[in-house]
């Protein structure tokens, strides 16, 4: 299916991960450091790049700066740092993506997808419809009350379809509990507020590929929930993963 | 001008030029003073010859009075004035000769007159002046008479000794040759003593050292006390006037004179010089006598103060004001100024009690202060006195001791944050190996039960570990406080709601019931949301890892005037073995077998998180009743959205 570059200094991590990537039909090459990784791209056509930060020779930062000045694809950091700020920074350098060691495979799979989908099919997707809201990788149709991701359709329920429509139509603004409450169930909330937490957990299981650490349905705590157009834009004051 | 890295030829250069000085200055001030003498004597108007008669003439007038004086006192003048150019006659007032050392007298010789009263009787003369009685003065006045005598004299034009009259002639023709040439010349020298003195007022006491920078530093010589220096030269003046006083002829004196006033100036130039580098250097009143000995006096009188305790102070204080008392009473009693006195000496004391009282009182609160931990602060202490000024220092060294002590504590505890950071992150990197080919086995198909069972442990036990570096890193970093936080306003009930949410699975899992009580409306703090749902997080985490399936967990939220409390309370499956205090501490778990699963850094997660951000968390434990109280800053009612 498409050309990986896998970049790793643990040779364990590597073969681990060939398997993986492997037994979803990908191909794929391996680099111990910065320097091989930028050899292997100007060899081989590479349609996605994994990328681990601390490694010797080059680090991953290093590489990346190196990548973004002659390429375009895909990349996704593997990195043993957790905080904010590494993240941020990744993020900022032109990273697409990251997931924390020790990770899950089907999560890296899943977001190995997601970016290739992504890249692949950069610009295929035509001007919104008429009655068709779009955020990022998704998209909404109004007329038969269906949403997609990343062209896939989504099997919602109505309570949730309303709430993403909601929130699809007013991205990036926060968006109190009891006022969605009020909107969806078009009822005044008397304390049943709580049940919109409850769907809010249930859509992000279906639309996040790791509902525990959300990138595009945010909760806002203590304000309510917010839904951003890119997975990977740098988080903000008082949002929350 | 001067070569800078080689003092040597600056040195030389240095003593050249004060010798021109001292040289210039002479000649200035004694051309200035022969200039004076030159206009009085009017040397710009008169001829040389009338000059000269006016030079004989002083000369004559006094060498006329010398001579009666010899001739009075019994000597004889003519054969003390023999090789001499004076000429003399002393005759009395008959016109009889009674002294002469020539025969011949010009027609316009000096003719001076004296006059002598004597006593006929030498025995009044000794009792009037024995006593003073009336009539036997009046009898000596009686009995006086009164003598004249004329002295004429004269210099001999022919100068047939070589004298005082043929020099002085000489000098006086000299100085009449050059009458145009001396004012200027004294002013020549004048100006270019002027600026010698400059330099070398600019220059004295300058040093340059071998990378270029300039410093004005004290010599040996400028270190000598001033004062004594000054005493040491008048001493040396009245010496030299002496000396002078006793010189019997006219060259040797004019010798000594020139040599002395080379002497004084250079001592004059040596003076102005040294006290320029003293009062650049601020060192004048160190380098004087007086100077070392008020200091000497100044430090013995603090070393007393400094040694003396208080209470003898005090005491000593007292005794003076008694004193005082007594003394004012004593001599100046039932007069006024007893008064007046009295009330100045009381305002005097009241002064300087109310003064010690405000330092005290600054020394309280410069402490107060300190217990409070502001450690930055520092006490003036230059600003206070005595025993106060030395409590102020040990203050502010018990400040840097506690300050030193705090930032080398924080700077541990940030170090071993790092180190455990560090080292998670290490562990990580396998950990992931382990998580994957643990995952890769799983897919093998293993066949047997055994084997599924071995790799159901792995799986499990490693999870619990990612979980627990996670949860390490995280419990190190909120309590060394190097986790950010943003307050803000939020809505607590709202928080409430979406952790719930968050939960809903999991707490229908474990088959619990959330019973909640809230007021209406929302319930503002002033808190970190992220912050306070990973307070959250852990609570409800370990409500649904230890509470008893099938009960009821209530969670009640109470607004206060100035904080929040929010109670979770629910029935525990096991046990507790621990008190609820000790709950909180790190690796801390209820049952002390660690039979279950979970790192024990939950709750002091929880707790540390919440108080950074100002708000406290109590466990509570009574029987299987689990009890967690979590209180937060209330939001100003103004700062509410």
């Amino acid at each position: 299916m498409a050309n990986i570059l896998i970049c790793d200094d643990e040779r364990d991590i590597v073969s681990a991960l060939e398997i993986y990537l492997r037994s979803d039909g990908h191909t794929t090459f391996a680099a111990a450091n910065g320097e091989e990784a930028l050899e292997v791209l100007a060899r081989e056509e590479i349609h996605l790049v994994l990328m681990d930060v601390m490694m010797p020779r080059m680090d991953g930062l290093n590489a990346l700066s190196r990548i973004r000045e002659i390429s375009n694809v895909p990349l996704i950091f593997l990195t043993a740092k957790s905080e904010d700020t590494d993240k941020i920074l990744g993020l900022n350098l032109g990273a697409d993506d990251y997931v924390t060691k020790p990770f899950n495979p089907v999560e890296l799979s899943a977001r190995v997808r997601s970016q290739l989908r992504r890249y692949t099919q950069l610009g295929g997707i035509g001007a919104a419809e008429p009655g068709e809201v779009r955020v990022g990788a998704l998209s909404l149709s109004e007329r038969t009350r269906t949403a997609s991701l990343d062209g896939e359709l989504l099997s919602l329920t109505p309570t949730e379809f309303d709430i993403l429509h909601l929130l699809m139509r007013h991205p990036g603004e926060v968006l109190p509990p009891a006022e969605i409450y009020r909107r969806v169930w078009r009822d005044a909330p008397y304390g049943a507020e709580g049940t919109v937490a409850v769907h809010i957990r249930h859509l992000r299981e279906k639309i996040e590929i790791d509902p525990a650490e959300p990138r595009r349905l945010l909760v806002v705590w203590g304000h309510g929930y917010k839904l951003v157009d890119a997975p990977d834009a740098p988080r903000r004051k008082g949002e929350q993963q | 001008m001067k070569d800078e890295r080689n003092p040597v030829p600056r040195r030389a250069l240095r003593i050249l030029c004060a010798a021109a000085a001292v040289v210039t200055l002479c000649l200035a001030v004694g051309g200035a003073a022969l200039s004076t003498l030159m206009w009085e004597m009017n040397f710009y108007a008169a001829t040389p010859v009338y000059l000269e008669e006016q030079l004989d003439r002083r000369l004559l007038e006094d060498q006329a009075r010398q001579a009666l004086n010899v001739y009075w006192r019994g000597d004889d003048p003519a054969a003390l004035y023999k090789n001499t150019n004076l000429l003399f006659r002393i005759t009395d007032e008959n016109g009889i000769l009674l002294a002469a050392n020539t025969d011949a007298l010009p027609a316009d010789a000096y003719v001076c007159r004296g006059a002598q009263l004597v006593y006929e009787d030498a025995e009044t003369t000794a009792a009037y002046e024995r006593d003073s009685a009336e009539p036997a003065v009046t009898a000596a006045w009686e009995r006086q008479t009164l003598r004249y005598y004329t002295v004429t004299c004269a210099v001999d034009r022919n100068f047939p000794y070589n004298d005082r009259y043929l020099i002085g002639r000489n000098a006086l023709r000299a100085v009449y040759a050059g009458r145009y040439v001396i004012p200027p010349a004294a002013a020549a020298a004048g100006i270019v003593f002027l600026v010698l003195l400059g330099w070398l007022l600019h220059t004295a006491g300058r040093r340059t050292a071998p990378d270029g920078t300039q410093t004005v530093t004290p010599r040996p010589l400028d270190r000598v006390p001033l004062d004594l220096a000054a005493a040491a030269c008048l001493a040396l003046a009245v010496l030299e006037y002496s000396v002078l006083q006793r010189m019997p002829s006219v060259l040797p004196f004019a010798a000594l004179t020139a040599c002395f006033v080379l002497l004084d100036a250079a001592l004059l130039l040596w003076f102005v010089t040294t006290l320029a580098v003293r009062l650049r250097t601020h060192t004048l009143m160190r380098t004087t006598a007086v100077g070392w000995a008020l200091g000497w006096l100044w430090r013995l009188l603090r070393a007393a103060g400094a040694a003396m305790p208080l209470i003898w102070k005090t005491a000593l204080a007292l005794a003076l004001d008694l004193a005082a008392d007594v003394l004012i009473f004593g001599l100046l009693w039932s007069r006024e100024e007893a008064f007046v006195l009295l009330f100045l000496k009381e305002l005097a004391a009241a002064a300087l009690v109310c003064w010690r009282a405000a330092e005290i009182r600054r020394l309280e609160r410069f402490a107060r202060r300190l217990s409070e931990g502001e450690l930055e602060e520092k006490l003036e202490a230059r600003a206070m006195t005595g025993d106060a000024r030395r409590f102020a220092a040990c203050l502010n060294g018990i400040g840097d001791g506690m300050a030193r002590a705090v930032e080398e504590r924080t700077k541990s505890e940030r170090m071993r944050t790092e180190l455990i950071t560090n080292v998670s992150h290490d562990i990580k990197t396998p950990l992931t190996s382990i998580v994957n080919y643990v995952d890769l086995m799983k897919k093998e198909n293993v066949t047997g039960e055994p084997m599924r069972g071995y790799i159901a442990v792995l799986e499990r036990q490693s999870a619990r570990l990612k979980k627990l570096t996670e949860d390490l890193i995280e419990a190190s970093k909120a309590a060394s406080g190097v986790v950010p936080v943003q307050l803000e306003t939020c809505d607590w009930s709202v928080l409430l709601d979406q952790a719930l949410g968050e939960y809903d699975g999991k707490l229908r899992a474990a088959g619990l019931e959330v019973i909640r009580r809230e007021p209406e409306g929302a319930v503002t703090v002033t808190a970190d949301g992220r912050l306070v749902w990973r307070v959250m997080d852990n609570l409800l985490s370990n409500i649904v890892k230890y509470a008893m399936p099938g009960t009821r967990v209530y969670v009640a939220l109470v607004p206060g005037m100035h904080e929040a409390h929010l109670t979770w309370r629910n029935v525990s499956r096991d046990p507790i073995d621990v008190p609820g205090e000790e709950l909180t501490e790190r690796f801390t778990r209820g049952d002390a077998a660690r039979s279950t699963e979970g790192s024990g850094l939950g709750l002091s997660i929880a707790r540390s998180l919440t108080e950074l951000m100002g708000g406290t968390l109590s466990v509570f434990v009574d029987g299987d009743l689990f009890k967690a109280t979590v209180t937060l800053p209330a939001a100003a009612p103004d700062a509410d959205k």
